[in-house]
């Protein structure tokens, strides 16, 4: 087991309910239990691989983590904070400790800004808060610059809009303004998913280095079973918002227990040769 | 329209596409060339941009307007590129058909399913509305839709995706076309659901002697689904080969760095993948020879000049004694657009 100080980010009996939309005027509404009783612990400078295919729940747990919703029970602590019981303001300044890179990188990233502006959106919103005063121009600049050229990216792509660049480049792009505030965790859905084989390639390669560079923890989610297998210390296999298996990568995917994990990796197209 | 007993049912010759864009008219396809029997099952692998969608819409006369088309693709011996929007809308949707990636865009939402099948019914075999959804029933049953008669009236979006898939395929094999062509139909889908509609679609192939064109960028599935493979890179293709010969020997550098790049189960956590230096490049940036030289670490001053001719490589000996004796020579062959391939094999 981890040891108590190593705990990043220590996830309690996570449940969360969504309504349906009523039939009729008078009828009840009905809920879909999206997430139930979901529980797991990642270490500091780990990765946890969320699996499960689409309506499991993974990127309900994604958005919980974050603090985008409030879960209908249960609790995240992030560096034993309960997140949901921060009041606003603080809750702003911890998120520079946890940021999210999304699926689709021409959806996530604003069309209209300028690279230097998306990337230096994070320290807008949190830094600001919590020294009480708000970066120089120049300083904004050098961190942005710094955090695209940790990304393989270079300090005069700063001034280009998103169009301008490639799916991968947009990706790098998307990291970046994720890396910015030194966060210790990134959750990253989907992440490679939009990609083509090479590009991803090159992008999964520099997630692994900027994790061991800085200690980042991952969680990771992916219906990509190879993909998590080689990004991740440990999996969380989930169908229909429930665990059904958890465990070390290796043992998951050398000896699935559960009938759906195994019908996950059979499923895997070209095995079978 | 009786075809001589050796007429491919597909044949795609010199086939070049070139597109108007704001950079000026750009050619986007740069000659494709293959034949394809009934009951042959041929794949074309490669990443976005790459012209395998194009090559499939250039077969369904579905490109656009603006598209210029030269070389020549014949269905049963008759040209398709000379051919009336009119006579080809006799065998589109007849003697070939499409599936699409996602479902939901290719479906119209507006009509219940069972119509949506019916039309080509109605379209192409003069069928009545109560005989074509009877049929439509049948299909349904075909492609097995689990309650399929209470489902007819449902909706697209009343559907789940790979449900909605199933629909499609239905859609098109209504009129038993020679030929079916699928682009990425199951990319949209979970990997369980996907598993079960490639079966569906290789079980439907066989039993009405389809050629099947099945278009993915993924390298396992294509392992799972068909005999011959076409890789494609910057609007060429760049490698032919059986399925099975390409899996053990890949001779193109693009073929060689994209298998290199997949992700494999069991590779140990960290474990760095094998990267393709740049990257794809842009259409309007095609180079005028090879669109990979810039990639290549064995590019030659020829390679920039033109497009590498094609050069067979001769098989391996278990291959030969493998392959059915009947088969037109051409289909057996491995070849490669790449003047260096014997160098890249020697290295590997």
């Amino acid at each position: 087991m981890i040891s108590a100080q190593d705990i990043l980010l220590d996830v309690q009996h996570l449940s969360q309910q969504y309504a349906l939309p009523k039939p009729s005027l008078f009828a009840k509404a009905g809920h879909i239990q999206a997430l139930n009783d979901v529980s797991f612990q990642l270490a500091a400078g780990k990765s946890m691989g969320i699996v499960g295919e689409s309506g499991s729940g993974k990127s309900t747990l994604a958005r919980l983590v974050m603090a985008l919703e409030k879960p209908t029970q249960g609790k995240v602590l992030f560096k034993g904070q309960d997140l949901n019981a921060l009041p606003p303001d603080s809750l702003r300044v911890a998120r520079s400790d946890f940021q999210m890179v999304f699926q689709d990188p021409y959806g996530s990233l604003d069309p209209r800004q300028k690279v230097l502006r998306i990337v230096s959106e994070p320290l807008h919103s949190t830094l600001k808060q919590s020294s009480g005063q708000a970066l120089s121009a120049q300083d904004l600049k050098d961190c942005a610059a710094q955090a695209l050229t940790e990304v393989g990216l270079r300090a005069s792509d700063l001034d280009k809009y998103p169009h301008e660049f490639s799916g991968g480049q947009r990706q790098r792009i998307a990291i970046a303004r994720a890396l910015i505030t030194r966060p210790s965790l990134i959750v990253a859905d989907e992440p490679v998913s939009a990609l083509d084989v090479s590009i991803q390639a090159q992008v999964l390669n520099l997630m692994m280095d900027l994790q061991e560079r800085f200690g980042l923890s991952y969680l990771f989610i992916s219906h990509d079973l190879a993909v998590v297998n080689l990004m991740c210390d440990d999996v969380i296999v989930l169908q229909h918002g429930r665990v059904v298996e958890t465990g070390s990568a290796d043992d998951i995917f050398q000896h699935p227990q559960h009938p759906y994990t195994q019908e996950l990796l059979s499923a895997i197209p070209g095995l079978s040769h | 329209m009786t075809p001589a007993h050796n007429t491919p049912l597909l044949s795609v010759r010199n086939l070049r596409v070139a597109l108007q864009t704001s950079h000026g008219q750009l050619e986007a396809l740069r000659g494709v060339d293959f034949e394809m029997q009934r009951g042959e099952t041929l794949g074309l692998i490669g990443e976005s941009g790459c012209g395998k969608s194009l090559t499939a819409l250039a077969i369904m006369g579905l490109l656009p307007d603006r598209a210029t088309v030269s070389g020549s693709i014949a269905l049963h011996g008759s040209e398709l590129t000379q051919m009336s929007e009119d006579t080809l809308c006799t065998l589109r949707g007849a003697r070939m058909a499409m599936i699409f990636q996602e479902p939901m865009t290719a479906l119209n939402p507006l009509h219940p399913i069972w119509k949506q099948i019916a039309e080509p019914l109605q379209l192409h075999q003069g069928m009545d509305l109560v005989s074509a959804k009877a049929r439509a029933l049948e299909l349904l049953d075909r492609v097995q839709l689990p309650r399929a008669r209470e489902r007819l009236d449902n909706y697209p979006h009343q559907l789940s995706g790979g449900q909605r898939q199933r629909v499609m395929i239905s859609m098109a094999l209504a009129c038993q076309p020679d030929i079916l062509i699928a682009d990425e139909p199951t990319t949209a889908l979970d990997v369980t659901v996907q598993k079960e509609v490639l079966a569906l679609i290789r079980q439907l192939v066989a039993e009405d002697g389809m050629g099947l064109l099945l278009i993915s960028h993924n390298l396992g599935l294509m392992r799972d689904q068909v005999e011959r493979v076409m890789v494609m890179y910057g609007g060429a293709v760049v490698e032919s080969a059986y399925t099975k010969a390409l899996f053990e020997r890949r001779l193109h550098p693009y073929t060689q760095g994209l298998f290199a790049a997949q992700p494999q189960l069991g590779l140990k956590r960290g474990t760095r993948l094998q990267t393709i230096a740049g990257n794809v490049p842009e259409i309007f940036n095609w180079p005028q020879g090879c669109a990979f030289a810039d990639r290549c670490a064995y590019v030659k001053d020829s390679c920039r000049q033109a497009l590498p001719p094609i050069e067979l490589v001769p098989q391996m000996a278990h291959f030969k004694e493998s392959q059915e004796t009947d088969k037109p020579r051409q289909l057996a062959e491995h070849w490669v657009r790449c003047p260096e391939w014997q160098k890249l094999e020697a290295a590997a």
